[in-house]
């Protein structure tokens, strides 16, 4: 195909762009306040791809019962019993006995800590089994409403999605998360169990520089995390049949 | 301002991280232009504010198109499952408007096709990487009649 230039053609390409603005300009507005949400929604979407090209069964959960709609999380407030989930499985057959693993993506969904019982945090993703636990504590919302979780134990994984340009502290706060939610392996470097599953994972969309990349990689030597960078251009890198050589497992 | 153009009806807070963006980079591009005069020399007076259009375009695809993109393949895949809208707090991404959505996105991106620009070529951390997409967009031009 013979492109056009944008060096000869300016006034063109600025005509073709005005032109869109025009027609389109009002339907991205409407959406634009939720640009970080639909960043997450993204990473949400490449993580239920990575089960769905590792064999993984999807099924989508918990729809609006009137509308049938799929409700996103977009908070750690909310009870998880009215928004919507997927839920991936997997069937090995261990000789004539088959047995299936079946996990939870759920966003938004708070995990306590591993240190400490009290302690919470919300990662954008959560991979879990099925436990909710709940529980009302007069210093948790004033004691007004429950307080739902994922306990430490049913913690299988989580991601984190940033839409920035990546930075050194930006991935090292990360390992903080890690290091409270699954520290061992921050200890060395976990083999993956049967069914592997997608390590913690740092997903942004910048591509970063080179010290970006270095700390990439010198904490991905270190720890059994995953920090995907440069993900607005190269989405597959999380998801891809071909790369997942590359996606470090648990 | 072309940048304005672009940005002039999205929300403050997004406006506001586009514009910074915006002008780190230019200042980062003056700064190449002059202390590197000679190696940027290929860059001629006129090019420098096409230089500065495709920077706010592939600012503007990264923070506004492709999020949306990314919420339209989701919406797509609950779709394939029988589920025929997504909800995302007060916005709701039904069949009709996710359409809309697809087809902003779809036209967006075929412009930036038809001039041979692509996610790729908007990727990168320093003004020095762009400006070397942007010589190999314009020795392009050499082999072209």
């Amino acid at each position: 195909m013979k492109y056009k230039s944008p060096f000869k053609d300016k006034n063109l390409l600025i005509w073709e762009i005005n032109n869109f603005l025009e027609k389109y300009g009002s339907t991205l507005i409407q959406h634009a306040s939720k640009i970080s949400t639909y960043f997450e929604i993204s990473c949400y979407n490449y993580i239920i791809k990575y089960y769905e090209n590792s064999g993984f069964t999807i099924q989508v959960k918990n729809l609006d019962e009137k509308t049938r709609s799929f409700k996103y999380k977009l908070g750690p407030l909310g009870y998880p019993h009215n928004f919507s989930y997927f839920i991936v499985s997997k069937t090995y057959r261990y000789r004539k006995n088959p047995k299936t693993f079946q996990y939870e993506i759920r966003p938004n969904i708070p995990v306590q800590s591993k240190h400490d019982s009290n302690i919470f945090i919300t990662p954008d993703i959560v991979i879990c089994d099925n436990n909710i636990v709940s529980k009302r504590d007069w210093r948790y919302y004033r004691g007004m409403r429950k307080f739902y979780f994922i306990p430490n134990e049913s913690l299988i994984s989580f991601a984190e999605a940033k839409h920035y340009n990546p930075s050194p502290e930006m991935i090292i706060n990360f390992i903080g998360i890690v290091n409270e939610l699954m520290p061992s392996l921050l200890k060395k470097k976990n083999k993956s169990n049967r069914p592997a599953h997608i390590a913690p994972s740092l997903i942004v969309s910048g591509k970063g520089g080179y010290h970006t990349n270095l700390i990439k990689r010198s904490i991905q030597n270190r720890y059994s995390v995953n920090i995907f960078l440069g993900v607005f251009s190269y989405p597959a890198q999380i998801y891809s049949k071909y790369g997942r050589s590359k996606v470090i497992t648990i | 301002m072309m940048l304005l153009d672009l940005i002039k009806n999205l929300p403050f807070e997004l406006r506001s991280q586009i514009v910074s963006e915006y002008n780190l980079k230019i200042g980062e591009l003056y700064y190449l232009l002059e202390k590197k005069s000679d190696k940027y020399q290929w860059l001629e007076d006129e090019d420098v504010e096409l230089v500065k259009y495709l920077l706010s375009l592939g600012i503007f695809y990264r923070r506004v198109i492709d999020p949306i993109s990314g919420s339209v393949e989701f919406t797509n895949r609950v779709n394939r499952l029988g589920v025929p809208h997504v909800n995302i707090g007060s916005i709701k991404l039904t069949s009709e408007n996710l359409k809309e959505l697809s087809i902003a996105v779809q036209k967006f991106e075929g412009i930036l096709y038809r001039f041979g620009l692509n996610a790729r070529f908007f990727d990168f951390d320093r003004m020095e990487e762009f400006l070397k997409n942007i010589k190999e967009l314009k020795e392009r031009d050499k082999y072209e009649i």
